[in-house]
């Protein structure tokens, strides 16, 4: 019952967010500029999401994400313009094109651990880009251009409402408490009968597709895909892991917030010229000193701890 | 409500102002929107245009403007990144309701922002975009530099005609457009004109050691070398080739240009040849004022990204005047079409597909100084 309520009010709140973008955008007062920001909010909350679910809630610390996020980036650009498929068979393919390639990296690298993880999936990143850098089909190095621009804000919200509920539902499921198991100490849960191999390449893998299903939504918002490493390469990667951290490890609602803010964040300081990358670094490792573990350092902001907190106001902290 | 609360929901209302409130508009100034390089891999670049675009602003409206009318700049970093750079253009085309937009600077960062320019509407000219797919994007969309198949050719048609060479080789950078687009123009060419590319080798972005690549090159003993990339790796290609005992004549383009390619290549460069955008030594009163001017505002001579950006700006002017307005399809056919602008790379036509027609010149590096060979004039397109 009480499920079903907070279910209802977050579809609510959702809708009403939706509605008010759409809204101050038709009077005028959110400009084109704005609703480009939101979407690429929308599009970095899928990647961190995603992440979170390999980093930080199975513990396993990959750094190749920007690799899936490629694949699906590109296999979704050559079927839109080379072959006219309709984008969201495209955004389908290239989420599932890179699942299938979380598998295949997963099953061999997650045998390791920590350094070593960390830098094979390094290694699968780049591998991913020098293979897109040598395919003609793709543009090489000349880049790949000329992609419609099909993404939208609702099309990136809503997939971003999806990834979210998915990961959070997930998480909370059976399987979900095998991999927070594993992440916890994979002997004991092995101990206990848990496969901690297949749930590694399970959550892996699903992380890896929604990342694909950014890549598709990105590359069919920038309409251009450089194979850059701030594009798809180790540069990419790092800005979502940064995202995550900042946010909090195995908190999704932290990389919600952590997406939103570090997207909008250069925006405010593009105006420092030569100083924003300063100023950038400054605030982030301002963060680290005082939340170390993250803004929301593990927790959740959910419907009742607003109203918790909410309550906490008004009778002035008799709660805590 | 607490104090602290006070002052967050303060601060939140603030950033949402922020962020909504457009500029306010003003009629008696031409806003141009600039989007370069100032920070990232690439910063040199986006400085040095910058500083040519802001004095080239600052000589025009000193002259009384743009038909009695001031032009304002709004620069806005992108550091060289094509995600960055789509967002600097909608905040510019959006927030700014800038005319025209100048810039950006790398090619990665154009083909980005180009289609944004070609949907709204806005012209814009990026002045030193190589590129050559950059002006197909759409006819909204021109340049101040010309195309890497223009300079690839350039030296293809100097070598053979000038230095009177048959046969060459190649080692380029497979990882980097640039230095492909660079060796599919000069083969094309040299092939054309009756030369042969003997041989050719490859590498990638990042590497360092060559001599695997030398080698198999030195075996086929070519006439000359052909080495299109930037300075950071012809120079240690330049080294290791001639350490190898190799004494072919070394051809190079535009990225050589840089002060610290003697560094890179142990003094090994004396004797190559480059392709150029301008050349110092030109005795044209416009170039010589504005490196004794540049030189005299920044302290440092201007590299070829500064005369770029400055004779982007010079464009931008003259297509403003000619417009007369800042009516967007006005100023497109504006750019298209101006011609016969006196700029610091030379005279300037603009042909409506949006790359300037205008001559390249030939370097040689003589005793650790370029020294002016000559120029070529654009044999077709």
């Amino acid at each position: 019952m009480k499920n079903k309520l907070t279910g209802l009010v977050w579809t609510a709140l959702l809708a009403l967010v939706y509605a008010a973008v759409r809204f101050l955008e038709g009077r005028g007062v959110l400009l084109p500029y704005h609703v480009q920001i939101l979407s690429l909010c929308c599009i970095n909350i899928i990647l961190v999401v995603s992440l979170n679910l390999i980093n930080g809630f199975t513990g396993q610390f990959s750094i190749g994400h920007a690799g899936f996020f490629a694949i699906g980036a590109y296999l979704s650009a050559y079927l839109t313009v080379k072959l006219q498929v309709p984008f969201l068979a495209a955004v389908l393919c290239g989420a599932l094109l890179a699942g299938v390639s979380g598998v295949a990296v997963g099953l061999p690298a997650l045998r390791l651990r920590g350094d070593y993880l960390a830098i094979a999936t390094l290694g699968f990143g780049e591998i991913i880009r020098v293979i897109i850098l040598n395919t003609d089909a793709v543009g090489g190095a000349r880049g790949f251009s000329g992609i419609p621009k099909y993404t939208t804000f609702g099309l990136a919200y809503l997939i971003a409402i999806i990834t979210v509920v998915a990961i959070h539902n997930f998480v909370s499921s059976d399987f979900g408490r095998a991999c927070l198991a594993v992440r916890e100490d994979e002997i004991a849960a092995e101990s206990l009968g848990v496969n901690s191999t297949y749930f590694k390449v399970l959550a892996f893998a699903l992380g890896a597709s929604f990342a694909g299903a950014a890549g598709a939504l990105f590359s069919h918002y920038l309409q251009y895909m450089a194979p850059t490493a701030s594009q798809i390469g180790f540069l990419k990667s790092i800005d979502i892991l940064i995202m995550l951290v900042l946010g909090g490890l195995g908190s999704l609602t932290g990389s919600v917030i952590a997406a939103i803010v570090l997207t909008i964040l250069p925006e405010f300081l593009r105006g420092f010229a030569e100083y924003r990358m300063v100023i950038y670094p400054l605030l982030l490792i301002a963060v680290m000193i005082y939340r170390p573990a993250g803004l929301m350092a593990g927790r959740e902001l959910s419907l009742s701890s607003l109203l918790a907190l909410g309550k906490g106001a008004r009778t002035h902290g008799q709660h805590s | 409500m607490s104090h602290a609360r006070c002052k967050k929901l303060f601060i939140c209302v603030m950033v949402i102002l922020a962020l909504t409130v457009p500029a306010a508009a003003q009629d008696d100034v031409i806003k141009i929107g600039v989007i370069s390089s100032l920070t990232g891999s690439v910063s040199t670049y986006g400085q040095s245009v910058r500083n040519a675009v802001t004095m080239a602003v600052e000589d025009i409206n000193a002259a009384g403007g743009i038909n009695g009318r001031q032009i304002s700049l709004v620069i806005l970093d992108d550091k060289g990144d094509g995600t960055e750079a789509a967002q600097a253009a909608r905040r510019l085309i959006d927030r700014e309701n800038v005319a025209l937009i100048l810039g950006p600077v790398i090619t990665p960062a154009v083909m980005a922002v180009a289609p944004i320019c070609q949907a709204a509407g806005v012209p814009m000219l990026t002045p030193t975009g190589t590129g050559d797919q950059i002006t197909s994007v759409g006819d909204y969309i021109f340049r101040g530099a010309y195309k890497d198949s223009f300079q690839g050719r350039v030296m293809a048609q100097f070598a053979i005609e000038n230095l009177g060479l048959k046969e060459a080789a190649i080692i380029y950078d497979v990882a980097n457009d640039y230095s492909v687009g660079l060796r599919a123009a000069f083969k094309t060419t040299f092939e054309e004109l009756g030369g042969k590319i003997i041989a050719e080798e490859s590498y990638s972005t990042g590497d360092t050691d060559f001599s695997a690549q030398l080698t198999s090159l030195a075996m086929r003993n070519p006439q000359a070398l052909f080495i299109p990339d930037y300075y950071s790796t012809a120079g240690p290609i330049l080294m290791q080739a001639r350490l190898m005992g190799m004494d072919a004549v070394m051809l190079g383009v535009d990225g050589w240009d840089s002060p610290d390619l003697s560094a890179l290549a142990g003094g090994f460069e004396e004797g190559g040849y480059i392709v150029n955008h301008y050349s110092a030594d030109v005795d044209s009163p416009a170039t010589q004022a504005f490196i004794a001017r540049y030189k005299q505002t920044y302290g440092q001579a201007p590299d070829a990204l500064a005369a770029l950006g400055y004779d982007g700006t010079l464009i931008v002017a003259k297509a403003l005047e000619a417009a007369g307005s800042t009516d967007p399809e006005a100023l497109k056919q504006a750019l298209g079409t101006v011609s016969g602008i006196e700029g610091v790379t030379g005279t300037i036509n603009m042909d409506p597909e949006g790359t300037p027609i205008k001559s390249a010149v030939i370097l040689k590096i003589t005793g650790g100084q370029w020294e002016l060979v000559t120029r070529i004039d654009p044999v077709g397109r």
